[in-house]
């Protein structure tokens, strides 16, 4: 929950910035306001991710010697303790950002700059994981590891959490006009070209990760952190397989028999595949690399 | 940019990759937290130690460190946790009595960089000489 809440919620602000601020005429504002609701949507999943995260956490670090808040006191003042404060400030100040940004990019300057605000605090909690997942103990290689990890939910916000937020934008213009083709025909070459830069670099991350953490081939299979990895990669390429029957099938046939359906069916899909690539990435976390 | 560069650049990237895979570069247990060794050593027969001291892989996180000294199920007391001077890597636990003959546990947990809270049991026996 944690994971699909970063992803969507930097996937709604980059798409704010990147994708709309391209489209044309009325159907920016719309599509300013489909930012805003995956924005909303990705700080709520965020908010109660980072609480069962807390829960997990203070379960897993528990003393049964000690009451329970002497053992919370002291989680929270560990380095992760203090990601974790700091990641849960955020969340609650994007969602409150999200909440007064302006739907249609418009308004008070209150408004506007709480896009940027939200925007900053999205992307800025992006680095949770990182400092506090398998990045972090890679001792002397952090200088690399990190960046990487930072890039690779990044990228991840761009692709996954770009894509529900074309679907939501559709969506509202389906609804607004009836058709959702025009919208898709503007807004898809935009979010392709975000979408394969992010593909590429959670591609090369993601495998930067894979050397650091999996000590050969052999642990691939050998180790339950490799065959977890495994799971990962194979559901990342029928993301990829799908994403581009979308690019180049279905992307050309907007305006072919059954309009934009057989897109938005299978990017839904496509969205679907993705949101279980982020389940395994999160039992990739909890899992030791050295487990066998 | 034509579209598919990126793509064809990661795979690329990927195979490089590759190359330390097979030579095995990198040393994966120093990578990641475990306990190294200890006085007194898991299974040890030892005189009454003066203190415990556990060596680990890296530095567990500030603040998440815990070492327990226990009598069958009843906690033994004992001094504060104290990091080595100039080692992070290395705790010790000053034991304030001469312990009695018997069969003793050091139970430890930690707080690894990576977040994953690991605990481990060092069973010891007491002889006196």
């Amino acid at each position: 929950m944690l994971f699909a809440g970063l992803i969507t919620t930097w996937g709604a602000a980059s798409s704010r910035w990147l994708i709309a601020p391209r489209v044309l005429g009325r159907r920016r504002h719309s599509v300013i306001g489909a930012a805003r609701i995956v924005g909303l949507v990705g700080s709520v999943a965020l908010l109660g991710g980072v609480g069962l995260v807390f829960w997990r956490q203070l379960r897993d670090f528990r003393d049964p010697l000690i009451p329970w808040g002497e053992d919370a006191s002291m989680l929270l003042a560990t380095p992760w303790g203090l990601s974790w404060r700091l990641t849960a400030i955020g969340a609650l100040l994007a969602l409150v950002a999200f909440v007064f940004a302006a739907s249609d990019g418009r308004g008070s300057d209150l408004r506007r700059a709480s896009w940027i605000v939200a925007s900053v605090l999205a992307g800025a909690m992006c680095a949770f994981p990182a400092f506090t997942g398998h990045a972090a103990s890679t001792e002397g290689l952090r200088w690399l590891s990190i960046p990487a990890d930072i890039l690779h939910v990044l990228a991840a916000g761009n692709w996954i959490g770009g894509l529900f937020f074309v679907l939501v934008a559709e969506r509202r213009e389906r609804r607004r006009t009836g058709r959702g083709n025009a919208l898709l025909a503007e807004v898809l070459p935009l979010y392709s070209q975000v979408a394969l830069i992010a593909g590429a670099v959670l591609i090369g991350t993601g495998a930067l990760s894979s050397w650091l953490h999996v000590a050969s081939l052999d642990a691939m299979v050998s180790t339950r952190y490799g065959r977890i990895l495994l799971a990962k990669i194979g559901l990342v390429l029928v993301v990829l397989i799908l994403g581009a029957v979308n690019w180049r099938v279905l992307t050309p046939r907007l305006w072919g028999v059954g309009g934009a359906r057989p897109l938005r069916r299978n990017a839904i899909r496509e969205l679907t595949v993705a949101h279980l690539v982020i389940l395994v990435a999160a039992m990739l976390v909890r899992t030791s690399p050295l487990e066998g | 940019m034509r579209p598919g560069r990126p793509i064809v650049a990661s795979l690329a990237g990927c195979a490089l990759l590759l190359v330390p895979f097979l030579t095995g570069a990198l040393d994966h247990l120093a990578l990641h937290f475990a306990l190294s060794r200890s006085e007194p050593a898991a299974e040890a027969t030892v005189s009454p130690p003066e203190e415990l001291r556990l060596w680990f892989t890296q530095a567990p996180q500030q603040n998440s460190m815990s070492v327990r000294l226990m009598a069958g199920d009843a906690p033994v007391e004992t001094g504060p946790l104290t990091a080595a001077a100039g080692d992070d890597k290395v705790y010790s636990v000053a034991v304030g009595h001469t312990l009695e003959e018997g069969g003793y546990n050091i139970a430890w947990r930690a707080m690894a960089a990576d977040g994953h809270v690991v605990r481990g049991e060092i069973p010891f026996t007491v002889r006196v000489p």
